[in-house]
C-alpha cells in the first residue's frame, strides 16, 4: 500500500541545503506493524511526515494505495489525511478546552459527517481505547497515558488505514507506554490497520514485525 | 464542516477565554452604542426643530423687510439692507389681489410688561389680524379670536397665551376684564390653548392684538413681517411670484422685502442637521474603526497562542478554506456579538437618557442601527481577514512543533 521510490527530501535553509532524505526506497504493506528507530536528526521524521502526506517529496514518487501523491494538491493531500491516515504525537496534541469526545470528534468535523453520527462515532473509539468511563473529561483532567488514548481514538475515529505514531511513548512512563503498545498492537492485530511506529526505544521497537533504520537520511537496516 | 460548526467551534472558543472576548468586543460595543446615540440624538433634534417649525402652519410664505441674498432662503435680519419697510397696505394689497393666497396676515412684535390689578407678566405682544388662527392652525380655547371689524378698526381687544392667562387670573375666568399693555387699556376676549415651546419662544408667553392696535401701542407703522399661506401646496411658487410682484408693485419697483417659503427654510434646516447627524456618526464610526482594530490584534495574538491547534487540525484533515472561515468566523462573532451589544445599550441609552433629561429628544432610526450593524460585522469581516489568511498558510509540521 505504501511504495516510495528514489525519494529525496532536501531542505533549503538560507543558502544551505540540509538533505533530510537520501534515495529512499520503502515497501509497506497492508495490515504490517512497523517501527522506525534512529537519532535525532536522522530524517525519520520527515520520512514520516511524507508517509502522512503532512509533506511532499523533493524528488522521487510516492504512491499511497496505487496512487501518485507526489503532485497532489493541498487540499487532496488534507482529504487523504483525514480519510486514510491517523496521527498520533509525542505530545499529544489534545485541544485543552475540549472533552474526550470532542478532541476524538475534530477529524469528523472536516469529514463531512452528520452532526448526530459523530458523538456516535467518537464514543465507539473511546471505547476502543478504554476509556468509556472518561468521556466527559478534559485533557487537564487525565493522565498522560489516558490523554494519549484520546490521541489514539482520534486517529482511528475516521477508520483510517494506516496510523502514524510519532514517539507516542516518549512523554509517557514505562507502565502506560506498554498500555499504548498493546493498544496499537491490538489495533493491528483485530482491525487490519497498518502501524508506523517512531521510537527511540529498541524495547518499544521490537514489537513490530519489521524494524527499519534510518541514519542520515538512509535506510541502513531493515530486520 | 458545516455552517452551524463553525459557528459553535467559533463560540467555544471564544468562551474559553472570555475576559479577552469581552474586552475585544468592547472596542466594537462603544463604537456600535455611540453610532446609535450620537445619529439618535442628531436625528431627535432635527426632528424636534422640523416639527416646531411645521407647528406654524402648511404652505407657509414668510414675507419679512429687507433683501438679503441667500440660495437657502434664511430668516433676513430685520432692516440690514432695507431702505424700506412693510406695511398694513402691503399686507391689504397681498389679500386683494394675491389669488393664489388663502390668507394672509401681518406680524407686528414688541416686548411689554401686561398689568392685571397687581398681576403683571412680562410679554411680547403680536399684533396681527383676524386670519392667524386659520392660518397657523392654533385655536382659543376659551373665548374666541378678534373679529374681522375688530382687526380693521383697531379695536383695544386682546387674547392672552395660555401662561399669561395663568400668570394674570390664575384660573378664573378673563373673558371682558380690563388689562393693561403700555399705557393702553385692552379687554380679554379669549385665551389661546396651550402650545408650548417652538423654536426659540414660547407661544404661550404672548399676548394677541390687532395690527392696528401694536401701532398705536409701539408707536410704529413699520411690520416685523408678513405671513401668508398659498392655496395649496402645488402652487406655492406661484404665490411667492404672485406675492412678489404685487410687493414690488407697492415698493415703486424695488424689491426691498424677501419671501420664502416655509418649505425651502425647513429644507435649509434638514440640510444642516443631516450634516451634523453625518458627522456625528462619522465621528462615532471612527471608534468601531479602532474597535475593529483591536480585532484584528486579538486575532494575531490568538492565532499565534493556537498554533499547535492549527497545525492538528491540519493534520487531520482541515484544509486552508477550513483554517480560514473558522477564524473568520470568530472575528465576525466577536464583531457582530459586540455589534448587538452595543445596538442595546445604544437604543436602552438613548431612552434612558430622553427619560432623565427634560427636553431631551432622540429619535431612534432604523438605518442607524441596521447601518452601525451591518458595519459592525463587516468590521470583524474585514479586519479578520488578515490574521485568518495567516493561520490558514500556516505550514502544520512546523506548527505541530510549535512550544
Amino acid at each position: 500500500m505504501i511504495e516510495m521510490e528514489k525519494v529525496w527530501k532536501v531542505y533549503r535553509m538560507d543558502s544551505v541545503e540540509v538533505t533530510a532524505l537520501k534515495d529512499i526506497n520503502l515497501r509497506i504493506d497492508s495490515g504490517e506493524y512497523i517501527s522506525i528507530i534512529g537519532p535525532s536528526g536522522s530524517g525519520k521524521s520527515t520520512l514520516m511526515n511524507i508517509i502522512g502526506c503532512l509533506d511532499k517529496p523533493s524528488d522521487g514518487k510516492y504512491m499511497l494505495n496505487d496512487k501518485n501523491i507526489s503532485d497532489y494538491s493541498d487540499k487532496e493531500l488534507a482529504h487523504i489525511r483525514n480519510k486514510q491516515i491517523g496521527f498520533v504525537f509525542q505530545m499529544f496534541n489534545l485541544l485543552p478546552r475540549y472533552n474526550a469526545i470532542k478532541n476524538v470528534s475534530i477529524p469528523l468535523l472536516y469529514a463531512g459527517i452528520e452532526d448526530r453520527e459523530i458523538e456516535t462515532r467518537a464514543k465507539e473509539a473511546l471505547v476502543k481505547v478504554g476509556l468509556s468511563d472518561r468521556m466527559y473529561h478534559r485533557p487537564s483532567q487525565l493522565s498522560g497515558g489516558q490523554q494519549q488514548r484520546i490521541a489514539i481514538a482520534r486517529a482511528i475515529v475516521n477508520n483510517p488505514d494506516i496510523i502514524l505514531a510519532d514517539e507516542p511513548t516518549g512523554n509517557l512512563d514505562t507502565k502506560s507506554g506498554r498500555e499504548i503498545i498493546s493498544i496499537f498492537k491490538n489495533l493491528n492485530e483485530q482491525m487490519k490497520v497498518t502501524i508506523i511506529l517512531i521510537t527511540h526505544d529498541p524495547f518499544i521497537a521490537q514489537q513490530a514485525n519489521r524494524v527499519i533504520k534510518i541514519l542520515d537520511g538512509s535506510i541502513v537496516q531493515e530486520t | 464542516m458545516n455552517k452551524l460548526t463553525y459557528i459553535v467551534t467559533a463560540f467555544e472558543a471564544l468562551s474559553s477565554n472570555k475576559m479577552r472576548s469581552a474586552l475585544t468586543m468592547l472596542g466594537v460595543i462603544i463604537g456600535v452604542a455611540s453610532v446609535i446615540l450620537l445619529v439618535s440624538m442628531a436625528e431627535g433634534a432635527k426632528q424636534y426643530i422640523l416639527e416646531k417649525f411645521a407647528g406654524l402652519g402648511t404652505n407657509l410664505i414668510i414675507i419679512q423687510p429687507g433683501k438679503v441674498q441667500t440660495k437657502g432662503g434664511n430668516f433676513p435680519v430685520a432692516g440690514i439692507a432695507s431702505t424700506h419697510k412693510l406695511t398694513l397696505s402691503d399686507v391689504r394689497a397681498i389679500e386683494r389681489q394675491a389669488t393664489y393666497v388663502d390668507g394672509v396676515f401681518p406680524m407686528i412684535l414688541g416686548a411689554l410688561i401686561v398689568k392685571y390689578h397687581d398681576a403683571h407678566a412680562d410679554t411680547t405682544v403680536v399684533g396681527v389680524n383676524e386670519q392667524f388662527t386659520r392660518i397657523i392652525s392654533m385655536m382659543p380655547s376659551i373665548g374666541g379670536f378678534m373679529t374681522r371689524e375688530e382687526s380693521d378698526a383697531g379695536r383695544n381687544v386682546c387674547v392672552l397665551g395660555y401662561n399669561i392667562w395663568k400668570a394674570l387670573f390664575a384660573d378664573q375666568n378673563p373673558l371682558g376684564r380690563i388689562v393693561k399693555l403700555g399705557n393702553f387699556y385692552f379687554r380679554v376676549i379669549g385665551v389661546m390653548e396651550k402650545k408650548g415651546q417652538a423654536v426659540g419662544f414660547d407661544w404661550d408667553d404672548l399676548v394677541y392684538v390687532p395690527a392696528k392696535s401694536a401701532e398705536k401701542i409701539f408707536n410704529t407703522d413699520s411690520l416685523f413681517g408678513i405671513r401668508a399661506k398659498a392655496i395649496s401646496k402645488n402652487v406655492i411658487n406661484e404665490a411667492v411670484a404672485q406675492i412678489t410682484q404685487i410687493l414690488k408693485r407697492q415698493h415703486n419697483n424695488n424689491e426691498d422685502f424677501t419671501v420664502v417659503t416655509q418649505e425651502s427654510m425647513l429644507s435649509t434646516v434638514d440640510t444642516i442637521m443631516n450634516m451634523m447627524t453625518v458627522v456625528l456618526g462619522g465621528i462615532a464610526a471612527i471608534s468601531l474603526l479602532v474597535g475593529g482594530i483591536g480585532i484584528m490584534n486579538i486575532m494575531l495574538v490568538s492565532i499565534k497562542e493556537r498554533t499547535r491547534e492549527i497545525g492538528l487540525r491540519k493534520a487531520v484533515g482541515a484544509n486552508k478554506r477550513d483554517i480560514l472561515i473558522q477564524f473568520l468566523i470568530e472575528s465576525a462573532t466577536l464583531s457582530t456579538t459586540g455589534g448587538i451589544i452595543g445596538m442595546l445599550i445604544g437604543i436602552g441609552g438613548g431612552f434612558i437618557m430622553q427619560s432623565m433629561i427634560s427636553g431631551f429628544h432622540i429619535s431612534i432610526t432604523p438605518w442607524a442601527i441596521l447601518l452601525s450593524f451591518f458595519f459592525s460585522a463587516f468590521v470583524g469581516i474585514f479586519f479578520g481577514v488578515y490574521p485568518a489568511y495567516k493561520a490558514a498558510q500556516l505550514d502544520p509540521i512546523e506548527s505541530l512543533r510549535y512550544e
